[in-house]
């Protein structure tokens, strides 16, 4: 069996042949798209005859057809039906498609293409069709629950924010977790490239539409070849590409909206005047204080802040396709408009994008193609949860007496002079001045009218590649790449606003630049030797630099809201900026080989070089071996008919990461002293950085085995596989003493463990003419576990001290205090010691460890069912075994030990006399117990499961079609979050719980990090759509 | 095959040759830093000193969190249920090794520590050096007795046991070679004082000099380090030494008039100040500016108050009146209102030392002696009241002088951080009676909570750092 190897994604198409005399003969040969195998016994018909027949062992066929106008038809269980105009042709070959997730499917691997049936890699693959199905505009939101192995969740609800992935756990402490993305064949730049925007991710620039699939490769042998940042699991991004002979143009509109998904209750001024006076009387207050204190015309009021916080989210989507070509020139191209309100108000993410492919063929020995994109997006980012001025914050801690708005019915600011939220507001006047409700951070309503965050990110990337068939089997391809981001921040706070009030008016402006530049050298060698020998050799070399610039500026001090600009500001703030670069090269080798299309080797060999490690560890080699054995075409298996297809593949090796996420991330190795400090307006300088002169990769040792299967002809397959992947030489910001006068120092001590499993499962349980039904899932679990640090000592991160990071334990352990219940005899709130005793002193309550944020199990269930023109597809995914720690409910929860905010509606079930039996503890005003403290209390398990997308679709059927001569019209509906099932207490359960760097200085409410503090929460959508192809 | 040979050896080539370019590509250096060799020498000696200053100015150290800490632990202010969350579990004593402020406070002091020790032990000698050196000897029996102040019991306390191990701080004199093996222990109270001490004389010889008014208060002089030396044997107990001291420096310094105290705190370089560190409009941090804690809500958060008590000290016609004002039923101090020449809100100079603590350290120091000199304490009290506008004291008994001296010293350094040393080098009890304040126990003298926890990282980085007793 020839094997064609391609550096792209290339479907052949029928040549052309010669026209004879009318009535004739048309042959041909049918093979599988995917693998190129022969097709026996597919049905070939004369449409508008009954004229058939069908193809032989071979696939060859041979029919009669009359003159010029005759179109074949061909067709094939597990296969797309496809139509073909013969024309004047006497020979024609066609590729059938499979139609279903087998072993058929195609596998790229970003340096090549490869059938899954010969492949010995691990990998999952999430087709254009899944990643179509949300109205996110983040590619990466799309791969929740369609691989396993792989997590994704956001940093928070704003649309555009920063997604984390994971694939195969999280390996590593101070530097990145994050894999590596491949766009066409490119390492692209992905992640959150602003200066001062919550959160942001460069990754939200790409149009999903654009997107042919996603491989996400997962094993050491798929990874090797990425050598050095392969640790972590690499997603490959195809964009999609035109076909010979088949022009098409796709027109896609879809619009609809939503609400936040999730709720909680908070009281209203009644429930909340009630509830506070009797924290005050269990206080002790008399009478006559709590009605001075708390009168009954603050009941009179009663402001919503909840609802004025969240918005109805609103999106609506725009994409224009054409795509088509000759045997010579194939291209694609697309146009798109997007636009999302979020569920907070003052959020919103838009992005206008275009996008053309072109392949060429110059002749059979050269070829060209590139592919160029460009992108605009706008995104205005609602106040991060830790802000004062936050919609998030003020819902809960402003209490519904205080009015938004002021007598003459405009919007109050909430911290005015006698403004409603001030103390000296006059209808409290009578309430002494520590009792009087006020507003922390002015009023929001009126903040978000006045303030903006803007960012606008402008992304362009041209990639050209140039192939070359030396020789039979020979191919060079050379490729360069340019991309090019530029983002754009714009903060302003307004001179009447709570947040630019100090200043007379803020303006910061920050303008961010990178240049991703890379280029690589294949060769590749394909061929197949007389005996069922066959060979692939890959041979390459690729460099890569990158150049990160931004500048900042701040300026105070405007006279007028209307006029923006730095300019017209009186007196600069700030002026800051910097530059950085990094760069990698690597020579690689790749060699496949298999006997008899039944046994196959795989060997990679890599050698890498980066900007980032010192001259004498600069190099590092890292390579993989990896083998496979297709069981199911063996002698003895060969009358066992309900086995279509068998593979057992293994593989090992060794890749690396240089990914770090600390500051001086670029220059970790030198000791440095930074000049961007200053004292009395003269310039100063300060030792940044401890030097390591032996710092190096961090190394990842990944074993994987697994079977694939087909069994009873289609009606079950999947894989079944078991990976244990090592990370040593962790690159940890190892703690020093703090009399050092350093806080850290870059290392490589440490490993880590993840371990686990990872199954899917498809089904086709019905498929006939009217009606067919599949069902597939996966599901993977996960061990992590911290084999070794640095002296074994224990690692408390700076940025989320609840956690820990100890030998013997996962890496997002949880490791705090642990809740004991009420004490029914007298309410208060107990804790356990480090004796196992009750206390009910908080700052005797022993820490200990009480869980992981990292799930055990993730996986997913998708169910598509069709019956003739209509179709109804279903995602389920669910997560379980973590916890989250949940810190916004430490404040609506709170007992009265803060009791100037609002409360919870539940806030009244708690215990109240002796012998009272409840989870929450005695409130009082200014309680003192601590009873609202860090412990187990507020640290909730994460398990869910969530429909996270269903869609109905209606196909217009074919006679209809025919006349408007459209191949395709749909129209559908289709609702994201629909239900989530969970204990979970806060909006949504989807935390992201990957753990920061210890060091980092995010805030978790931007970051997450298994904590739910003030998250933006994500949102319920329901869209309709129409999708239009001709 | 010959071709296909050639074709392969060609590739090979190029690849190695494009390999041998790639490796310089590969040579990359940051574009805001430099590294340590090509900065630690006589050129960048002024940046170099210049970058101690400015690391004591972040918000952990006298940016904001060192001054309020020592403040809310003490009984001239409060925190009511009428604030922002912050500074809670130090006003209440009630925090534990994890608590963030006390982890970049302990980092901030040894950062100082590290750069002063550079300037003193990596430079060399010359005539323009050597005054720097003079200043960072000064910088560092500064952050050496911050620390002190903060994680150790005051020289005088009843619990203090200076010759006793682990008593005082780690004393880190030399430059740090190999910071992943270096874990000091705690020194004795007694080394930790000495080592100040040392520090201090050889600042008082090789630092620049100062005179009042004079924009040379931003940075260390020989002045300075008097000052801060009176100050370290005054809480030593050693009161003829601290006599001496003050005596250098006295008449150097006029107080503060009737006429311009108002403005005194938000003003540069005044007649007053021996030691500021100067806060620019570029170092405003907007919420977090120092007097932001103070400021009344319109302005700042407005979090901490004066306690009844220390408004009960106020006499009708004392000027400081000026700093308390009342505004919706709540009393505010405005003494941090920001320095109107920078023009942001809380946003002041820190004055670390000022003439007016030298004439009630000499005033309680008369007052200590074996032969208590009673009238020359009684002038000092009385330069200072009549500056103040009040009267002078005509006679007055040594035990009420000692009223008199403390409430002085109480009511002129109101926020400015010298309070809970104060309470507990004198063995007082710290206690809050305040209704409306949030509620804390009475603190003894003899309790643990007079020393901070050591924070967390330190304890699980350095297996040598003896933890304070009391805390799990």
């Amino acid at each position: 069996m020839k094997q064609k190897l391609l550096s792209l994604f290339f479907v052949l198409t029928c040549l052309v042949g010669v026209t004879f005399a009318q009535n004739r003969q048309v042959s041909g040969r049918v093979t599988s798209a995917g693998d190129g195998s022969p097709l026996s016994g597919v049905s070939v018909a004369i449409v508008g005859t009954s004229n058939a027949t069908q193809t032989d062992g071979s696939g060859n066929y041979s029919i009669q057809v009359l003159g010029n106008d005759a179109s074949l038809v061909f067709s094939y269980v597990g296969f797309n039906s496809q139509r073909i105009a013969v024309g004047s042709r006497s020979v024609v070959n066609v590729q059938l498609v499979s139609d279903e997730e087998t072993l058929d499917e195609v596998v790229v691997t970003g340096y090549s293409t490869v059938s899954k049936l010969k492949s010995t890699i691990a990998t999952s693959v999430v087709d254009a069709e899944a990643l179509n199905n949300t109205t996110l505009p983040d590619v990466n939101q799309m791969l929740q629950g369609n691989a396993s192995g792989v997590t994704a969740s956001a940093n928070s609800g704003q649309p555009g924010s920063r997604t984390e992935v994971r694939i195969r756990g999280i390996g590593s402490i101070s530097a990145s977790s994050s894999p590596l993305y491949v766009l066409d064949g490119v390492i692209m730049t992905n992640g959150d490239l602003t200066q001062n925007t919550p959160t942001q991710d460069v990754i939200s620039s790409l149009n999903p539409a654009d997107i042919e699939n996603i491989t996400v490769l997962k094993d050491a042998a798929a990874t090797a070849i990425y050598g050095a940042r392969g640790a972590n699991g690499v997603i490959v991004i195809t964009t999609k590409s035109g076909q010979a002979g088949q022009s098409n143009i796709t027109l896609n509109a879809k619009f609809g909206g939503g609400d936040v998904a999730g709720k909680i209750d908070l009281m209203n001024s009644s429930q909340l005047l009630s509830y506070q006076r009797e924290l005050m009387r269990t206080a002790g207050m008399s009478e006559s204080d709590i009605l001075e204190r708390r009168p009954d015309m603050l009941a009179g009021n009663n402001t919503n802040w909840y609802d004025e916080a969240f918005q109805s989210t609103k999106n609506q989507t725009y994409n224009l396709s054409a795509s088509g070509g000759n045997e010579k020139t194939q291209y694609f191209g697309s146009g798109e408009y997007f636009d999302q309100k979020g569920g907070l108000v003052g959020s919103h993410f838009k992005r206008y994008g275009a996008r053309l492919n072109v392949d060429h063929k110059l002749s059979d020995k050269f070829d060209l193609s590139f592919k160029l994109n460009g992108s605009y997006t706008d995104q205005r980012s609602a106040n991060a949860g830790n802000g004062y001025a936050s919609p998030l914050l003020q819902m809960f801690f402003n209490t519904p007496y205080v009015p938004a708005y002021n007598a003459d019915g405009s919007l109050s600011d909430g911290f005015s002079s006698g403004q409603p939220g001030t103390s000296g507001y006059a209808p409290f006047g009578n309430i002494p001045a520590t009792y009087r409700p006020t507003l922390m951070g002015g009023n929001f309503m009126h903040t978000i009218e006045h303030d903006y965050n803007f960012n606008n990110n402008l992304y362009n990337s041209f990639n050209g590649a140039f192939g070359w068939n030396i020789i039979d089997g020979l191919r060079l391809v050379v490729r360069g790449n340019a991309e090019m981001i530029n983002v754009e921040e714009r903060v302003w706070w307004d001179p009447i606003g709570y947040n630019g009030r100090n200043y007379d008016g803020l303006l910061q402006n920050s303008n961010v630049k990178n240049t991703n530049l890379l280029t690589n050298q294949l060769l590749t060698y394909n061929k197949t030797f007389e005996g069922g020998h066959s060979l692939n050799l890959l041979l390459g070399n690729e460099f890569q630099k990158n150049d990160y610039r931004w500048t900042y500026m701040a300026s105070q001090g405007f006279a007028s809201s209307e006029l923006q600009q730095p300019g017209v500001a009186a007196k600069p703030l700030d002026v800051d900026g910097d530059r950085e670069q990094f760069a990698f090269h690597s020579v690689f080798l790749n060699a496949n080989y298999d006997f008899d299309a039944k046994y196959f080797v795989g060997a990679s060999i890599r050698r890498d070089g980066s900007s980032r490690f010192p001259k004498d560890s600069r190099y590092g080699t890292f390579y993989s071996g990896s083998a496979a054995w297709l069981i199911s075409s063996e002698q003895f298996l060969e009358n066992v008919s309900w086995i279509n297809s068998l593979k057992l593949r293994t593989s090992y090796g060794r890749m690396g990461n240089a990914d770090f996420l600390f500051t001086n991330r670029n220059y970790p190795f030198n000791a440095l002293y930074r000049f961007d400090a200053v004292y009395n307006d003269e310039s100063a300088a300060i030792a940044s950085q401890v030097a390591n002169p032996g710092f190096t990769w961090e190394k990842t040792k990944m074993f994987d085995v697994g079977i694939d299967f087909a069994l009873f002809n289609g009606y079950l397959d999947g894989s079944v596989e078991f990976f244990d992947k090592r990370s040593e030489a962790l690159i940890l910001q190892a703690p020093l003493s703090g009399t050092t006068g350093f806080s850290t120092i870059n290392s490589n001590i440490g490993s880590i463990l993840n371990q686990g499993w990872e199954v899917t499962l498809g089904s086709t349980p019905i498929k006939n003419e009217n009606f067919s039904w599949n069902i597939s899932g996966n599901f993977s679990t996960l061990k992590n576990e911290v084999l070794s640090l640095v002296n074994d000592n224990p690692i408390t991160p700076a940025s989320n001290t609840n956690q820990r990071i100890e030998v013997g334990h996962s890496i997002a352990s949880w490791y705090m205090q642990e809740w004991a219940g009420v004490n029914p005899d007298n309410g208060a709130p107990q804790w356990y010691d480090a004796d196992g005793n009750l206390t009910s002193t908080y700052s005797q309550a022993a820490r200990r460890y009480v869980g992981t944020a990292l799930p055990k199990i993730t996986g997913g269930l998708t169910n598509r069912l069709s019956y003739k023109d209509i179709d109804l597809s279903f995602l389920i995914s669910f997560s379980a075994g973590n916890k989250a720690l949940n810190r916004t409910r430490q404040y609506w929860e709170n007992d009265g030990n803060s009791p100037n905010y609002n409360f919870g509606v539940d806030a009244v079930n708690r215990w109240q006399n002796p012998g009272d039996i409840s989870d929450k503890p005695k409130a009082e005003w200014n309680n003192g117990s601590l009873s609202n403290s860090i412990s187990t209390r507020y640290l909730e398990y994460l398990d869910y499961a969530r429909l996270r997308n269903v869609r109905l679709g209606y196909n217009l059927p074919k006679t209809v079609l025919e006349k408007i001569r459209a191949s395709q019209i749909k129209i559908y509906a289709q609702a994201e979050n629909l239900i989530t099932l969970t204990g979970y207490k806060g909006f949504d359960p989807d935390v992201n719980t990957a753990p920061l760097v210890p060091t980092s200085t995010s805030s978790v409410a931007v970051a997450n990090s298994g904590v739910d503090f003030f998250r933006y929460p994500t949102a319920k959508i329901i869209t309709f759509g129409v999708t239009a192809s001709f | 095959m010959k071709k296909f040979s050639k074709y392969i050896l060609s590739s090979m080539i190029a690849s190695a040759l494009f390999l041998n370019g790639c490796s310089d590509a590969l040579d990359l250096t940051p574009h805001n830093s430099l590294p340590e060799e090509d900065v630690v020498n006589e050129t960048y000696a002024r940046q170099l000193i210049n970058g101690v200053y400015e690391q004591m100015q972040v918000v952990g150290y006298y940016g904001r969190d060192f001054q309020v800490v020592s403040e809310v632990t003490g009984d001239n202010v409060k925190i009511t249920s009428a604030n922002s969350n912050r500074f809670l579990n130090e006003f209440r004593y009630l925090w534990n090794p994890t608590l963030a402020s006390q982890g970049t406070t302990w980092t901030a002091l040894y950062k100082t520590i590290y750069g002063a020790n550079v300037v003193i032990n990596e430079l060399p000698d010359t005539d323009d050096i050597t005054p720097y050196k003079g200043e960072a000897y000064f910088l560092r029996a500064l952050a050496h007795l911050d620390a002190a102040r903060r994680f150790a019991r005051p020289y005088t306390n009843v619990g203090a046991n200076p010759s006793g191990a682990n008593t005082g701080i780690p004393v880190v004199l030399e430059t740090v070679k190999d910071p992943a093996n270096f874990h000091p222990t705690r020194n004795t109270l007694a080394e930790t004082y000495n080592a100040i001490i040392d520090d201090l004389k050889k600042a008082q010889d090789l630092a620049p000099d100062m005179s009042s008014g004079s924009a040379a208060v931003y940075r260390g002089s020989k002045d300075a380090a008097t000052a801060l030396l009176a100050r370290v044997y005054l809480y030593m107990g050693r009161f003829d030494d601290c006599i001496t001291e003050a005596n250098k420096i006295i008449s150097k310094y006029p107080l503060w008039t009737v006429g311009n105290i108002e403005t005194a705190y938000s003003g540069n370089n005044t007649s007053e100040e021996i030691f500021s560190l100067k806060f620019k409009s570029t170092e405003n941090r907007g919420a977090d500016n120092f007097g932001q804690m103070y400021n009344d809500p319109d302005i700042g958060y407005g979090d901490i108050r004066p306690t009844d008590a220390f408004r009960s000290l106020l006499e009708d016609d004392d000027v400081r009146n000026g700093f308390i004002y009342a505004k919706d039923g709540a009393y505010f101090l405005n003494k941090f209102r920001g320095n109107t020449a920078e023009g942001a809100d809380g946003l002041v100079d820190i004055k670390i030392l000022r003439i007016a603590e030298i004439y009630l350290s000499r005033a309680e120091a008369y007052t200590e002696l074996t032969s208590p000199n009673i009238s020359s304490a009684l002038a000092d009290v009385n330069e200072l009241r009549t500056n103040r506008g009040l009267d002078p004291i005509a006679s007055m008994s040594l035990a009420d002088l000692k009223e008199e001296i403390k409430t002085q010293r109480r009511l002129e350094f109101i926020g400015e951080g010298l309070r809970s040393t104060d309470i507990f080098r004198k063995n007082e009890t710290r206690t809050i009676p305040d209704s409306d304040a949030l509620p804390s126990a009475d603190i003894a003298p003899d309790n643990f909570r007079v020393m901070f926890s050591i924070p967390i990282a330190e304890i699980d980085a350095n297996p040598n750092m003896e933890p304070n007793p009391g805390y799990n």
